[in-house]
């Protein structure tokens, strides 16, 4: 479980206020919201990227081992998709095949694994970026920050299917615009209220 | 076939110029003030056949180039420790300015007084290269993108796979860059010092000499000499570094 106890941030203006939240220790949780909302501050701040807040939360960020999907891949233009993945396992030549086999789970064709960066699809792109937060199998929270943006419905939902089989025990919050896919693949589903956020309903 | 098809603008453009050279002989009239392009290549064909010609090229190349890579290890790591630590890369500044602005010949001048003849044409040709591959190193380093580095930060990649992956492919463009124009820049001002200091055994002194004597066609002919070496060196260089580039995975600037 992690509890957040009025739980502030500002950058010129506040994006957080006073945010009392508790989150369940596994399942999948959608949270929704309106752009602008806080939404991503609030998934920097418990993956332990922004640590300029007021408030507690518990266990901290930094107590916990965290994976996340940014909202832009970030990948190295300058490696394979599957190399992309195989990064986060200390890029070594053993974890190579397990990378790629997550790609392929992810709806991957064979020839695109040795594909660079540019020369993939946006939504190809946002798969390497899943795929290289799934690959790593002991995180205690999976952040996943507008995972399903690029895909089709179809692509989507294989993706939901593939984070839960390959998350089960731990929790996965994800940022979800489309509320309909956002409830028909979640256990939870937070709406974000108020502006700055001050509570997740 | 091929070859000889591609190759046939260059070599045309080559011969256009070498006439137009070889006219100018003529009309000049004298070796002393211009030798023609036939007197240039066989007196580089005699010297080409003396011992001596292979010792003084080579110990020319060994001085300069020992400056040079000396001034890309140099500033490679310097650029590294000053990414690292701001306050070294501001006391650096100055000197780095002072350099790059102080024209080749007052420190030619200058380090006659203060090393040895043998050593000059090596600390001209690290005076050369070392602020340029140092203020583009640091420029690479400060440009690796932000995003990348957070999320190394979130993945907890080790030091040394952040290093080869993310660092190393960022910077290799500006190094690449800087190393490719400095290197050239390095040859010329490292043969001019050995002119100007007279140094032992180098091509530098037989410049000086030629001129001495009035020997235009000996300075044809050792000029000769630079500019092969220099456009070989390039060539060389362009096919290592493409080679690096390819290993380290980065894109060429």
């Amino acid at each position: 479980m992690i509890k957040m106890t009025s739980l502030c941030r500002s950058f010129d203006k506040e994006i957080i206020k006073g945010l009392d939240a508790t989150l369940p220790s596994c399942g999948f949780v959608s949270i929704c919201g309106p752009s602008g909302c806080g939404k991503s501050t609030l998934l920097r701040i418990l993956a332990g990227l922004d640590t300029d807040y007021s408030g507690s939360i518990e266990p901290s960020p930094r107590e916990m081992k965290v994976s996340m999907a940014f909202q832009e891949p970030r990948l190295l233009p300058w490696r394979t998709a599957a190399e992309n993945v195989n990064l986060v396992l200390g890029d070594k030549k053993e974890t190579l095949q397990s990378s790629a086999e997550l790609l392929l789970e992810l709806g991957f064709e064979k020839g695109d694994l040795s594909k660079l960066p540019d020369e993939l699809s946006g939504g190809m792109k946002a798969r390497v970026s899943l795929a290289r937060a799934l690959a790593i199998s002991d995180a205690q929270l999976y952040i996943f920050d507008e995972p399903f943006a690029s895909l089709d419905a179809e692509t989507a939902r294989l993706c939901a299917r593939v984070i839960r089989a390959r998350t089960a025990g731990a929790l996965c919050l994800a940022v979800i615009h489309d509320t309909k896919l956002a409830h028909e693949i979640s256990d939870e589903v937070l709406y974000c209220k108020g502006s700055p956020l001050t509570a997740l309903e | 076939m091929k070859i000889l098809k591609k190759s046939a603008p260059f070599l045309g453009v080559a011969l256009f110029w070498v006439l137009l050279w070889q006219l100018a002989a003529w009309k000049t009239g004298t070796a002393l003030l211009l030798p023609s392009p036939l007197e240039t290549l066989t007196r580089l064909w005699e010297l080409a056949h003396t011992a001596e010609f292979f010792k003084i090229t080579a110990l020319s190349l060994l001085r300069v180039f020992a400056g040079a890579l000396s001034a890309i290890i140099a500033g490679t790591l310097l650029a590294a420790l000053c990414a690292r630590f701001k306050v070294l890369e501001r006391l650096l500044a100055p000197v780095i300015t002072v350099v790059r602005a102080t024209p080749v010949a007052s420190f030619i001048i200058l380090a006659m007084l203060w090393i040895g003849r043998g050593v000059l044409p090596s600390f001209i040709s690290f005076l050369m290269v070392f602020p340029i591959v140092f203020t583009n190193v640091l420029e690479g380093i400060s440009q690796v993108p932000k995003d990348l580095l957070e999320m190394a930060r979130l993945f907890r990649l080790s030091p040394i796979l952040k290093l080869r992956r993310i660092y190393l492919p960022s910077v290799a463009p500006y190094f690449t860059s800087a190393a490719r124009s400095s290197l050239g820049l390095s040859w010329k001002a490292g043969i001019s010092a050995e002119v100007l200091a007279f140094s032992p055994d180098s091509i530098g002194k037989m410049i000086s000499q030629s001129k001495n004597h009035l020997e235009t066609v000996d300075l044809f002919a050792w000029t000769a000499v630079i500019i092969i070496l220099s456009v070989g060196i390039e060539f060389l260089f362009s096919r290592g570094i493409e080679r690096l580039g390819r290993r380290i995975g980065g894109k060429s600037k």
